[in-house]
């Protein structure tokens, strides 16, 4: 018997007949389908693979954090020596340039979740970025893991990195703001 | 209700009668048949290539951040590893008793495996919807053959009823816009910040990102972004137009061209939704025919006529 060809009953008449009553499709089955749809749908905040109510984009203009590392000149070679390199970035998208994170076999959504999602910056949490990521700047770079925060205010678009973590040739250092905010009652 | 009625039996004519395998023409009908196996094939490949790339990647997992589906109920952090392995050979193993029609339950059993596959997989926090439309295909193949025994009816009932969620799937994706933000949705800033937060990863990813020439006209003029989010919201709005044949293959087109869009504005690349627009979208049967009598001349159009 042909796999993609049914054997013709001719006892039935045409078998491709849409008169034929056994080749009618049973829709009831559809509707039933779609009820359950709305019903797994509703009870699950709008998500039952496959079925969904597709919400991605839906909501405009809401302010977004992502995670990106980047690539800043140490002064003398040390970060003691460069204090301003924690200072919250500007970033232009026009000419962007990171270090990527494709490259070192990390994924972008867990480095972002990582950096993004952390409230407790404890030492553990700080030597988890350096074990993520397996090599190292030269002795006069540092890596700069920045929390990036994009948002619309007053029809402008502004993003801002905030340096979270400095990675040096021998070192992997959180940012004093958040050691500050650590050691605070 | 009676009003009701008639459109239902309107609606329900257009998803399964009007299909090329009820063509009176025989070579549409046998094109239509290699149609829809090539269909089988191609749910098949995607089906158990997402299962076994999910189940790989539950050996990282260790905790359940997000309960979707069944995770509500069953505890999902078990299946991480090794036993997603087996999710992932009861998906492959049901898709092959049914594809070779050894057994009309396969599909329905691939069907609920995979749906435990993806929720096992994204209790990481992510919710992707790349996969959705191949989850339909996979439904429509799942319901078609477990509750029809007849080859054209299964055939038949698969087509409908997966243009039916199809279509709804879009424009419910544009009722969502309009519930979620309202009519404000299509101002051109938000799609500015959507691409600066796609620039941030994708230059994470890889390193660096420049804009394209669509991208650049974007962030040069606020129109050009809300002239481009109108386009994508109208196009989703209209995705119900998809359950008519007749306009079908002018919506899969623009639809196909919505997702380029995407791709070309946010860096987000729908290779399956794209593929399986497509693949089912046009009317392939009639232009298989009509190329083959164009070669043998000779082949009558109706039944009669042999």
């Amino acid at each position: 018997m042909s796999l993609y060809y049914p054997q013709q009953d001719t006892s039935q008449g045409d078998v491709h007949s849409t008169e034929n009553i056994s080749s009618r499709p049973k829709t009831k089955w559809m509707w039933r389908i779609f009820l359950l749809n709305l019903v797994l749908v509703g009870f699950h905040l709008g998500e039952f693979w496959p079925f969904s109510i597709f919400p991605m984009f839906s909501k405009a203009g809401q302010p977004w954090s992502r995670a990106m590392i980047v690539e800043v000149p140490l002064n003398q070679g040390t970060l003691d020596q460069s204090p301003d390199v924690w200072e919250p970035l500007d970033i232009n998208i026009q000419a962007l340039q990171a270090v990527s994170l494709g490259e070192r076999g990390i994924d972008k959504i867990d480095f972002s979740n990582y950096v993004g999602k952390t409230n407790q910056w404890t030492p553990e949490v700080v030597a988890g970025v350096g074990k993520m990521i397996p090599d190292r700047p030269d002795f006069d770079r540092a890596w700069l893991v920045l929390k990036v925060r994009g948002q619309m205010t007053d029809g402008k678009v502004t993003v801002q990195g905030e340096p979270m973590v400095a990675l040096t040739a021998d070192t992997v250092v959180a940012s004093p703001t958040l050691t500050q905010n650590e050691e605070r009652p | 209700m009676t009003r009701l009625k008639t459109w239902i039996r309107a609606l329900e004519r257009h998803l399964f009668d009007d299909q090329a395998i009820c063509s009176e023409d025989k070579a549409v009908r046998d094109a239509s048949w290699v149609h829809f196996r090539l269909f089988e094939l191609f749910v098949a490949a995607w089906a158990i290539a997402y299962a076994w790339t999910w189940g790989l990647y539950t050996f990282k997992s260790s905790v359940v951040i997000l309960e979707l589906g069944v995770a509500n109920y069953l505890p999902v952090e078990r299946l991480f590893g090794m036993p997603s392995m087996v999710i992932a050979a009861i998906v492959t193993l049901g898709i092959a008793a049914s594809i070779t029609r050894l057994s009309r339950w396969g599909y329905l059993i691939a069907m609920i495996a995979l749906h435990l596959q993806y929720v096992v997989r994204f209790s990481q926090g992510e919710i992707p919807h790349s996969s959705n439309l191949i989850g339909f295909a996979l439904l429509a193949l799942a319901v078609g053959f477990a509750t029809h025994k007849d080859p054209i009816a299964q055939v038949r009932f698969s087509w409908g009823f997966l243009w039916f969620f199809v279509g709804l799937g879009y424009t419910s994706a544009a009722i969502s816009k309009l519930v979620g933000t309202g009519v404000t949705w299509i101002e051109g800033q938000h799609l500015v910040l959507w691409i600066h937060e796609k620039a941030i990863d994708y230059a994470s990813m890889t390193g660096t990102w420049s804009p394209n020439i669509l991208q650049a006209a974007i962030l040069e003029s606020v129109w050009v972004g809300t002239l481009s989010l109108f386009i994508g919201w109208f196009t989703e709005a209209i995705g119900v137009l998809m359950w008519f044949r007749r306009l079908r293959p002018y919506v899969i087109l623009v639809t196909i061209g919505m997702h380029f869009g995407i791709t070309w504005t946010m860096n987000i690349v729908f290779i399956a939704f794209e593929m399986q627009l497509f693949l089912t979208g046009f009317p392939w049967a009639e232009w298989a025919a009509m190329a083959k009598r164009r070669i043998y001349p000779s082949i009558p159009v109706k039944e009669a006529d042999a």
